[in-house]
């Protein structure tokens, strides 16, 4: 089901459930999930650069409030340029002290951003290139 | 049995490279973050990430997702590939349409993929879509004004994913 872009997710999840009751008596199959989801699309769309490559991506392994738990992410197409060039890390490592990096770690952990479990993005514990599919 | 939702939202940033290939990036955020928040932190990280990676960005997506904490079971022999599947006309001259998986034939009319849409259920569902308690919109943001054709398709489902 679709709704205007700038409707509040309560008013969805809300209505979702009475659309759920309607349906309910008309379908033999179980309800198992709900989804609500906002889409967002670059217009116009950027040109990426030459030599970029999806699979090329900057793992990153980020701490976060809860003692256990940690968050992992992959950033396709990282950049040489926020590799670090010491040795014996060089040319794989995320340089955590690339302006760059530091900026982008800076929002997420001011964003708000978590874990799945909801445990707060605290600081970037570390980071590597990698190649994935 | 209630829908419970995750502890975490996810934001999915959406790449292309040079070549054209597609990838993207999973973040999480708390549950309870308002979706306008989500897009303004989402922006945020999107211009952050233009500096650390050479693909472009074309755009993310945000979803909340509740689960059915104690599923009902099926009833035998329902299958979700057995759609009805609902046509609505919209306030721009377009359509619109839904699909509900594993429609009961008791709603079909007899020897008939036609959806009776005179039967009580169906006339209540199409009540509440159409002006009614629901407003649901087409893709393009017009009002749904009226049902076009019901009908019961066989179209594709997903593997289960617990196998």
């Amino acid at each position: 089901m679709k709704y205007a872009v700038d409707t509040p997710y309560a008013f969805m999840d809300a209505e979702a459930s009475a659309f759920a009751s309607l349906i309910a008596p008309l379908t033999g199959c179980a309800l198992i999930r709900q989804r609500v989801i906002y889409k967002a699309v670059a217009d116009p769309r950027d040109a990426p650069d030459t030599g970029s490559a999806i699979k090329s991506q900057g793992v990153f392994i980020m701490t976060t409030s809860d003692a256990t738990p940690l968050e992992l992410f992959a950033v396709p197409g990282i950049l040489e340029e926020v590799l670090s060039d010491v040795e014996p890390v060089a040319g794989y490592a995320i340089d955590p002290d690339n302006a760059a990096i530091i900026a982008f770690i800076a929002v997420l952990v001011s964003g708000g951003f978590t874990n799945p479990f909801g445990d707060a993005i605290t600081a970037l514990d570390a980071g590597y290139r990698q190649s994935r599919a | 049995m209630a829908l419970v939702n995750q502890p975490a939202g996810e934001l999915s940033i959406h790449y292309r490279d040079e070549t054209g290939s597609t990838g993207s990036t999973k973040f999480h955020f708390p549950f309870a973050t308002l979706a306008s928040v989500v897009f303004t932190q989402a922006d945020l990280l999107s211009a952050a990430l233009n500096a650390v990676t050479g693909c472009a960005i074309d755009g993310y997506t945000i979803s909340y997702t509740k689960s059915e904490d104690t599923p009902e079971t099926p009833d035998d022999g329902a299958r979700v590939e057995n759609k009805g599947r609902f046509v609505y006309r919209t306030a721009n001259a377009r359509t619109s349409l839904f699909s509900i998986p594993g429609i009961i034939e008791d709603v079909l009319l007899p020897n008939s993929n036609t959806i009776d849409q005179a039967d009580l259920l169906i006339a209540a569902l199409n009540t509440a879509v159409v002006g009614g308690a629901l407003n649901f919109c087409s893709a393009d943001g017009s009002d749904l004004t009226a049902i076009l054709e019901a009908y019961q398709v066989m179209a594709g489902g997903k593997k289960p994913s617990n196998r």
